[in-house]
């Protein structure tokens, strides 16, 4: 089969597991995002796709190909790293046409690279300047553009963005995606930043302690979450747990939430989106009443917290702005829960 | 950092101290060598307070040359030899587990400490036909009987060599611990294996750091002086060599002092050179 | 003059004194007529640093206090000119470190070129008379400027298991049998070995005079260089080397080695045949401490006493300053530290009046 497959890969360092029965198939030119907290194991995934890490035990297979014990230098991947790794005695010039060089291209052959990757990096003329001389943004663009200087197979970017204020990330998210959908690159992209997957992903993978907890496209991911973890990792997560009853009938802390297909008897945890609730005055067939405990006004969003006793935290609920919010603080208000926003997690 | 100048007098004041050991310790001793060495001899380390060149016109003749080119040439081959075992040894340190690391600095301290004429005796014995290596190399079959490699010219550049790399490693190990582990993997990914990543990516990073220790233990090198007497002969004994013995020996301080001067100039022009060399190499 | 500087040998001649003190000597000098007794007086003497100042502490100063009721304050000198230089230094502040110091003869001849000496009355050391003459230095308007003090050999010595047939002769350093195995002291100042070559081969002293017969014995040294492996600044690397075999012949001082033979190495040190090189140390006072002069002529005729150059030669292993007959030596102890062949002597004025001239030519044949 065409693409990167992963078969039950293991990583240990001593007694610690730093990966678990790792899976994964990924088809070419798809973009993916290793996303998960830090010392969730995704940089060590990427650094064992990279060559540089040895595994314990499993496979790692390109087009059907068996690749985990080809080292590094040989795999030909473009890899951008966290600190950028630029060497810092070469020019921009030089970083950028220094796989082509110890290869052995021409001096003409590696010009007309650098120019083209310049060019496709946005950052024409600057070949000769060195690497002290460049912004962070720019130097995030040469380390890009030397990455991709091999046209490599796949290309492995390890949390290169994480150092960049956060504006001139929203951009380079955005460029980076552009390039690989440019270029039909496949590429597996190491955050923690949830909107950066988000943003860039064909699919997420979220990993948690050296487990992959789902491997799905982002929407999906953000609204089917497939447990707890990812609910709560993922965007704001409103985790509620309730009765079974009868007619899908959820008893919980404040009133009673209706879910289609809930078989009656036992607890039933779920998950519903800060934005899928709204406020009444009224109880209804499916609300929660509390008290609302903060407003906050973000400007693009208008969120308030509402306190329910027996849940351990407050109900968020988002709405636009500008809505009328006929509340105050300490009123008691009803939040109504559609049953149709509601995940229920295993 | 606050790089800015201050602001009004009061602002040199936290300087002033050092400036005034700076001048104390440093300026004044130096520049009375210099004033002394223009002195006429007496011996018995005596001197007439007379300004003349004789003792610069003694120094330029072929043997006290000769002696400079001798020092040169140790130190030369001494900075050359200490700096191709030192980098690749505080390389491999600085990537090897902390604890390793702990024990090998520690081990370089203790030599450190080490006084040059223990070490000095301490080579003596090893090179020795009597009890050193050549015993064992007769035991293990590679040489017929044992041999004396004491004293000599390689028994001088292992002590001096000896002595040297621990200065060396001590000035690598902080600035190699300092570059950012991911350049090497960078290289790698890059397509260059770790044997050449070292040769085309790690060492020409480190030019400059390699060039600076190089100076360094040359210098170094030029001042050693009791090392060639225990395991030089006569031909190795350097320009630091005759310094001593003219200042403690034969107590000509005029002149032992015009050959420091000597010394330091040589050693000074080529230092300057070197740097301005590399500084126009960095521009272009 | 490196005579102190040996820490092997230092430490050995420490575990034989300590030895011959356990036997108990009995006080060799029970009366002291001549002096004034001078009770509450103090002298402060100079003597090298390290075993010669250990033994003097030990072995002469209690009993001449003794004797003389003048306490002692000994002082270590540093070797080399260091010390004269401070003495000199000293004297342009009108001070002195010391009252009286034991000096080698380069410093010596000058101390007293600078007129750094107090000049030294005979008729209060009548002791004195005993010293041999040779070994008493005075200026050219025949004062007396300095005392011998105590004096040394330096001879043929080689290792007894690499050759069992010893050496008789100072010419044997040149046979090329001996290529690649002595060691030598490296300095014209110390070494002597023009003084050897032009008594052993130009017939004396006097060839040293000229600059051109120093030339000739300065070459015939340089004739020694296929068969010196060392030249050695340091005692203890040549006394080791010399005792392990490393080494196995080439010049060394008489009494360290009777030591290294005490102790069981098998060294042996050789009185060539052409006399061994006798080098001695004087003392001498500078005359910033002349109101210490009556104390100091007491102190030099105590020392210059034939019983008391008999302990030192006993205990310090020194040759004595006075002629053989005036002492109660026995063959064996005499034969121990001194010789009856007629020694060799430096050629101080050559080496403190030509000390540049001589170095550079010597340089420049062990270094070339």
């Amino acid at each position: 089969m065409s693409g990167l497959a992963i078969h039950q890969l293991n990583k240990a360092y001593g007694p610690v597991n730093a990966l678990s029965n790792i899976s994964l198939s990924v088809a070419n030119g798809q973009f993916v995002c290793l996303l998960g907290p830090s010392g969730c194991g995704k940089s060590t995934l990427l650094r064992i796709i990279a060559g540089l890490e040895a595994t314990t035990s499993g496979k790692v297979l390109l087009d059907g190909k068996d690749i985990t014990e080809v080292p590094a230098h040989l795999r030909d991947f473009g890899m951008v790293f966290q600190s950028l790794a630029l060497f810092p005695h070469l020019t921009v010039g030089e970083n950028i046409a220094y796989p082509l060089r110890i290869r052995g291209a021409s001096k003409e052959v590696q010009d007309r690279e650098v120019q083209r990757l310049l060019d496709l990096v946005h950052l024409p003329g600057v070949a000769d300047r060195a690497i002290t001389q460049l912004s962070g943004g720019q130097r995030q663009r040469i380390a890009i553009a030397r990455a991709l200087a091999l046209k490599p197979k796949l290309f492995l970017l390890d949390e290169p963005m994480s150092a960049l204020d956060a504006k001139l990330r929203e951009a380079m998210q955005v460029e980076v995606k552009r390039l690989q959908q440019e270029l039909g690159i496949t590429t597996f992209l190491v955050t923690h930043d949830q909107r950066e997957a988000m943003t860039t992903a064909d699919l997420v993978v979220v990993m948690s302690g050296g487990v992959i907890q789902q491997i799905a496209p982002p929407v999906e991911i953000y609204r089917s979450p497939a447990n707890a973890f990812v609910a709560d990792f993922i965007g704001v997560a409103n985790l509620i747990e309730g009765d079974a009853k009868a007619g899908g009938r959820v008893v919980v802390p404040g009133g009673q939430v209706l879910i289609d297909g809930v078989a009656a008897g036992g607890k039933v945890n779920f998950s519903v989106r800060p934005e899928d609730l709204t406020l009444q005055s009224a109880a209804g067939d499916s609300t929660v009443a509390g008290t609302v405990a903060f407003i906050r006004h973000l400007g693009s969003s208008l969120e308030v917290n509402v306190s329910v006793p027996g849940l351990a935290k407050d109900l968020i609920v988002v709405m636009s702005p500008r809505e009328h919010l006929p509340f105050d603080l300490g009123d008691t208000v009803n939040v109504h829960v559609p049953g149709s926003a509601c995940v229920v997690l295993r | 950092m606050n790089t800015s100048r201050p602001q009004n007098l009061t602002g040199y004041v936290p300087l002033i101290l050092p400036a005034v050991v700076l001048v104390m310790f440093f300026v004044v001793p130096f520049g009375s060598m210099i004033l002394i060495s223009f002195y006429k001899n007496l011996g018995g380390g005596l001197y007439e307070e007379i300004l003349n060149l004789d003792n610069y016109r003694r120094l330029i003749s072929p043997f006290f040359v000769g002696l400079l080119i001798a020092s040169f040439g140790l130190a030369l081959a001494v900075a050359a030899i200490s700096i191709v075992i030192a980098f690749p040894f505080s390389y491999l340190l600085v990537n090897s587990p902390r604890s390793t690391q702990v024990v090998w600095l520690i081990f370089m301290l203790s030599i450190l400490s080490l006084s040059e004429s223990i070490i000095g005796f301490a080579w003596s014995t090893i090179l020795s036909r009597t009890a050193g290596v050549s015993n064992l190399l007769v035991f293990l079959g590679l040489l017929d009987r044992p041999a004396s490699y004491a004293p000599g010219l390689g028994a001088l550049i292992a002590g001096v060599v000896y002595t040297a790399i621990p200065y060396a490693v001590l000035v690598l190990y902080p600035i190699l611990s300092r570059v950012d582990p991911h350049i090497e993997e960078a290289a790698r990914t890059l397509g260059t294996s770790p044997l050449r990543t070292f040769f085309i990516v790690v060492l020409p990073m480190q030019r400059n750091t390699i060039v600076t220790t190089f100076l360094m233990i040359l210098v170094f090198t030029l001042g050693t002086y009791l090392m060639p007497q225990i395991l030089g002969r006569p031909q190795h004994w350097t320009l630091s060599v005759a310094i001593s013995d003219q200042a403690l020996m034969q107590s000509n301080i005029p002149f032992a002092a015009a050959l420091a001067v000597f010394l330091v100039i040589v050693t000074l022009l080529i230092v300057g050179t070197v740097v301005l060399f590399g500084r126009k190499e960095n521009a272009s | 003059m490196d005579k102190t500087q040996s820490g092997f040998s230092r430490i050995n001649r420490r575990q034989v004194l300590a030895g011959i003190s356990a036997l108990g000597v009995a006080p060799l000098v029970t009366g002291f007529p001549n002096i004034v007794r001078a009770q509450g007086k103090k002298l402060r003497i100079g003597v090298y640093g390290g075993y010669f100042k250990d033994t003097f502490d030990a072995e002469v100063f209690p009993e001449f206090t003794a004797t003389t009721g003048i306490a002692v304050e000994s002082v270590a000198e540093p070797t080399g000119e260091a010390w004269l230089i401070q003495l000199q230094q000293a004297e342009k502040a009108g001070k002195s470190p010391v009252d009286i110091s034991m000096m080698a003869q380069v410093g010596v001849i000058r101390g007293m070129n600078s007129g750094l000496w107090a000049p030294l009355d005979s008729k209060k050391m009548p002791n004195t008379s005993n010293v041999k003459q040779n070994l008493v230095r005075s200026n050219a308007a025949g004062e007396v400027m300095a005392v011998a003090a105590t004096s040394w050999y330096i001879t043929l010595v080689s290792n007894t298991e690499v050759f069992p047939e010893a050496p008789t002769s100072w010419k044997d350093m040149w046979d090329p049998k001996y290529k690649n195995t002595l060691g030598l002291l490296a300095n014209v100042g110390n070494s002597y070995l023009l003084e050897i070559v032009a008594k052993v081969y130009f017939g004396g002293l006097n060839y040293l005079d000229t600059d051109e017969g120093i030339r000739a014995c300065v070459a015939k040294v340089g004739e020694l260089k296929p068969n010196v492996r060392l030249w050695y600044r340091d005692e203890a690397q040549f006394e080791q080397a010399l005792k392990s075999g490393e080494i196995p012949m080439g010049q060394y001082y008489h009494d360290v080695t009777g030591l290294a033979i005490l102790d069981g190495f098998p060294v042996r040190s050789t009185m060539p045949i052409e006399g061994g090189l006798l080098d001695y140390g004087s003392w001498a006072i500078t005359k910033s401490a002349a109101p210490s002069l009556d104390l100091a002529h007491v102190y030099i005729d105590y020392m210059s006493q034939p019983a008391i150059q008999a302990k030192l030669a006993r205990k310090l292993g020194s040759a004595p300053v006075v002629d053989r007959s005036l002492l109660d030596l026995t063959d064996e102890e005499f034969n121990a530290v001194s010789s009856d062949i007629e020694p060799i002597t430096p050629h101080y004025e050559m080496q403190a009046m030509k000390t540049d001239f001589i170095n550079q030519v010597w340089a420049e044949m062990q270094q070339g």
